[in-house]
C-alpha cells in the first residue's frame, strides 16, 4: 500500500463527481482526499484524488477510467507517468 | 417560432432518425407527453405487461439482430423495473437504449409523487445515462446514447427525460455526427502487438482459441472460422459465445467452465498459450484464478481496455475491433508460418481424445420419468440450427448451451453473467419481433417462467408466436442441485410444486396461447412437433421431467478446473489420458 495521487480531467457537469467516486467503491477503494474545481475552460474541471492502495490495483482504475466516459484525462502526479484517455496500450 | 415542436415530438422524431423500428414499453405519467406522437409513428410500439418484459424484450431483439434494443418507461417505479434488464444488459454487453420520463425539472429532488433518481440508480448498472431537463438537448441525447450503445464495448444506456422538457416547444436539430470528446474507442490493434502475438502463436505447442461473446457482438464468426483454421489450434467457445463457432466443426472442443466439456476445460487448463478473443476471463470459466491455466501465455483481444489485465496478467494484449484483431493477426501469421508452424500433433492427439471419450451424456431416468436432457436436445435437434434458442437461468439453461448443437452466431440467447431468472420469455418475444420468420424456442424452466409469464399475453395479443419449452422439475433446479452437493440434501425452500400448482396448461390457454403437456418419453417428439406446427399463437409446453436430474461436468464454485467432475464423485480417468 501507497499514497497515490491522481489528477483528472473531467466535464464540469451535474453528476460526474459520483461517477468518478464509483470507479473507486465499486473495487472497494478507499479515497484519502479529494479536491475538485473548474479549469480556465468553464466545461472542464480537474480533480486531485488521493489515493492509499496497491499500484497494480491503481492502474485497473486507470484502465477503468479509460472506459469511462465523463474522463477526458488522468495523469499518476507521484511518477509523473500520463494516461491519456484512448492513446493507453 | 412556427416550425417549433413539442420536447416529445422531437424525442420520437430524434428515435425515428436514429433508426428505430420498435420499441417496448408502458406509458405513465411523466412519460406521457411522448405517447401522444408514438401514437402517430411510424415505430412500432409494442405495449408489454412489466417494465421488466421491455427491458428484456430490448436486449433479445438487440442479442438476435445485433441492432440497438429500445424500452421505453414511465418515472419511479416504471424507471425502477428496468433496472434488473439493465443491469443484465450491462454485464452481457448488449447494446440497449432505455428512455424513462422524470418528473418535471422543477419537483426534481422534492419526493414528488412517483419520483426516483433512476439516472443515480443506474449510473453503476449502464454505460452511460443522461438526465434531459432542456427540450433542446433531447436529440443530441438520443443521437448520443445510440452511438455509445452500439459502439466499442456495446452497452444499455439510459435517456431521463423531465415531463417539463417533454411538454416544452423546441427547435429540432438532429446531430450529423455524433462528437464526443471523452469518448473514441480503439478499434484497431497496436500492429506491433499483433506481430508478437502472432509470433507467439507461431512458437506455441499447445495453443487454444478461448472465445467470448464478443466474436458475436463484433459480427466476426467469419473472421474467427478462418483464423481458426488457418492455426488449426481447438476453439472453445463461451456460454456467451454459443454460436459464434459451429459446433460441429472438428476444431471445436465446446464450451469451458463451470458445467463444460471436460476437453475444453481441460484444454485451457493445460494450454501454453490461450488466445483469448472478446472474452473476459469470468470466474465461472476460470474457477479458482489462482489454478487457472498455470501454463499459459495469454493473448488478450478486447475492444475494452479494462478487461485488459482485470482477472487475468495479458503478455499480449490487443485493445482494439475484435474482427479487425483478427484480419490482421491473418497476414501476420502467414508470414511466421513461413518461418515455423507449430505441430499441434500431440495437443490433439490428447485434447481429441478427451473429446471422445468424455461428450456431453445424461442417463435417462431408470424410473420411467421424462429426461429434462432428452427433451432439450430433441427440440434442437428437430427445430434445427437456424432456429432462435433463449434460455431462462438454472439446469435447463446450462442443458440448452450443452445439448443443442449451434452452428450460427445469435441463434444463442441467455443471461450470462447476470444470470437473471425471467430472462427467457420477454427476451423470446423481442427475438421473434427483431426476427419474425424464425422458430424461436424459449427454454425455460418452472421457476424462472413464473417470473415473467405475463409477456404472453403481450405475445398473444401482438402476433408474436414464440414457443417455451418448460423444463418443470418442480424445483428451482440448480438450488436444489447445489443442496444435494453441497448442503447435505436439505432442500430448504426450492421445492416449487410446479406440477400441482399452478397448471401451466390452463395458465397459457387463459393468456391467450396454446398450452401442451408431455408427461412421457415416448411422448416427446410428438408434443415437440405439435408445437412446430402452431405458428398463428404462441405455444406453451408443460414438460414435467425428472425432478433429481443434474448437470455435469461440474466445477464446484471456488475450486480449481483441475477439480472437474464428470458424474457424482467422479473425476474424469487422468491416468489413462498421459497428459
Amino acid at each position: 500500500m501507497a499514497l497515490h495521487t491522481l489528477s483528472v480531467l473531467v466535464e464540469n457537469s451535474p453528476g460526474v463527481l459520483a461517477r468518478v467516486a464509483s470507479l473507486f467503491s465499486r473495487r472497494g477503494y478507499n479515497i484519502d482526499s479529494l479536491a475538485v474545481g473548474p479549469t480556465e475552460n468553464p466545461t472542464i474541471s480537474r480533480m486531485t484524488i488521493v489515493l492509499n492502495l496497491e499500484g497494480h490495483a491503481l492502474d485497473q482504475v486507470l484502465r477503468n477510467s479509460l472506459s469511462s466516459l465523463t474522463l477526458l484525462e488522468s495523469q499518476k502526479c507521484a511518477k509523473k507517468i500520463r494516461f491519456r484517455k484512448n492513446s493507453f496500450l | 417560432m412556427s416550425n417549433q415542436i413539442t420536447g416529445a415530438q422531437s424525442l420520437v422524431k430524434a428515435l425515428e432518425n436514429a433508426g428505430v423500428d420498435v420499441m417496448f414499453g408502458i406509458p405513465g405519467g411523466a412519460i406521457l407527453p411522448a405517447y401522444d406522437p408514438i401514437y402517430d409513428s411510424k415505430i412500432r410500439h409494442i405495449l408489454v405487461r412489466h417494465e421488466q418484459g421491455a427491458g428484456h424484450a430490448a436486449t433479445g431483439y438487440a442479442q438476435a439482430t445485433g441492432k440497438v434494443g429500445v424500452c421505453i418507461a414511465t418515472s419511479g417505479p416504471g424507471a425502477t423495473n428496468l433496472v434488473t434488464p439493465i443491469a443484465d444488459a450491462q454485464m452481457d454487453s448488449v447494446p440497449i437504449v432505455a428512455i424513462t420520463g422524470q418528473v418535471p425539472g422543477p419537483a426534481i429532488g422534492t419526493d414528488a409523487f412517483q419520483e426516483a433518481d433512476i439516472r443515480g440508480i443506474t449510473m453503476p448498472i449502464t454505460k452511460h445515462n443522461y438526465l434531459v431537463t432542456d427540450p433542446a438537448e433531447i436529440p443530441r441525447a438520443i443521437a448520443e446514447a445510440f452511438h455509445i450503445a452500439s459502439t466499442g464495448r456495446p452497452g444499455p444506456v439510459l435517456v431521463d427525460i423531465a415531463k417539463d422538457a417533454l411538454q416544452k416547444m423546441t427547435d429540432f436539430n438532429y446531430p450529423k455526427t455524433v462528437q464526443m470528446s471523452g469518448y473514441a474507442p480503439k478499434t484497431s490493434p497496436d500492429a506491433k502487438a499483433v506481430a508478437e502475438a502472432a509470433s507467439l502463436i507461431a512458437q506455441s505447442k499447445k495453443p487454444v482459441f478461448y472465445v467470448g461473446g464478443g466474436v458475436i457482438k463484433a459480427n466476426a464468426h467469419r473472421e474467427l472460422l478462418h483464423l481458426a483454421e488457418l492455426v488449426g489450434a481447438p476453439v472453445v467457445t463461451t456460454l456467451m459465445a454459443r454460436g459464434a463457432f459451429p459446433d460441429s466443426h472438428h476444431l471445436h472442443l465446446g464450451m469451458p467452465g463451470m458445467h463444460g466439456t471436460v476437453a475444453a476445460v481441460t484444454a485451457l487448463q493445460k494450454a501454453d498459450l490461450l488466445i483469448t478473443l472478446g472474452a473476459r476471463f469470468d470466474d465461472r470459466v476460470t474457477g479458482k484464478l489462482s489454478t487457472f491455466a498455470v501454463h499459459a501465455r495469454v493473448i488478450h483481444a478486447d475492444i475494452d481496455p479494462a478487461e485488459i489485465g482485470k482477472n487475468r496478467f495479458a503478455d499480449v494484449p490487443l485493445v482494439g475491433d475484435v474482427g479487425e484483431t483478427m484480419r490482421a493477426l491473418v497476414p501476420a501469421l502467414k508470414t511466421e508460418f513461413t518461418k515455423q508452424k507449430p505441430d499441434l500433433t500431440e495437443w490433439w492427439r490428447q485434447m481429441g481424445g478427451l473429446r471422445s471419450k468424455y461428450p456431453v451424456g445424461y442417463d435417462v431416468p431408470a424410473n420411467g420419468e421424462v429426461s429434462p436432457q432428452q427433451v432439450i436436445q430433441r427440440i434442437g435437434e428437430i427445430a434445427g440450427p437456424d432456429s432462435i434458442y433463449v434460455a431462462g437461468v438454472g439446469q435447463h439453461q446450462m442443458w440448452a448451451s450443452q445439448f443443442i448443437k449451434y452452428e450460427n452466431p445469435r441463434t444463442w440467447l441467455n443471461s450470462g453473467g447476470a444470470g437473471t431468472m425471467g430472462y427467457a420469455v420477454p427476451a423470446a418475444m423481442g427475438a421473434k419481433v427483431g426476427a419474425p420468420d424464425k422458430t424461436v424456442w424459449a427454454i425455460d424452466g418452472d421457476g424462472c417462467f413464473q417470473m415473467t409469464n405475463q409477456e404472453l399475453v403481450t405475445c398473444a395479443l401482438n402476433n408474436i408466436p414464440i414457443k417455451v419449452a418448460i423444463i418443470n422439475n418442480e424445483s428451482l433446479g440448480m438450488v436444489r442441485q447445489w443442496q444435494t452437493l453441497f448442503y447435505n440434501e436439505r432442500y430448504s425452500n426450492t421445492s416449487l410444486e410446479s406440477k400441482r400448482i399452478p397448471d401451466f396448461v390452463k395458465l397459457s390457454d387463459a393468456m391467450g396461447c396454446v398450452g401442451l403437456r408431455c408427461e412421457s418419453p415416448a411422448d416427446i417428439d410428438k408434443t415437440i412437433k405439435e408445437a412446430m406446427a402452431i405458428n398463428d399463437a404462441p405455444v406453451v409446453v408443460d414438460f414435467r421431467v425428472y425432478r433429481d436430474a443434474m448437470v455435469w461436468p461440474m466445477v464446484a464454485a471456488g475450486t480449481s478446473n483441475d477439480d472437474i467432475m464428470v458424474a457424482r464423485e467422479t473425476a474424469p480417468d487422468w491416468d489413462s489420458q498421459e497428459l
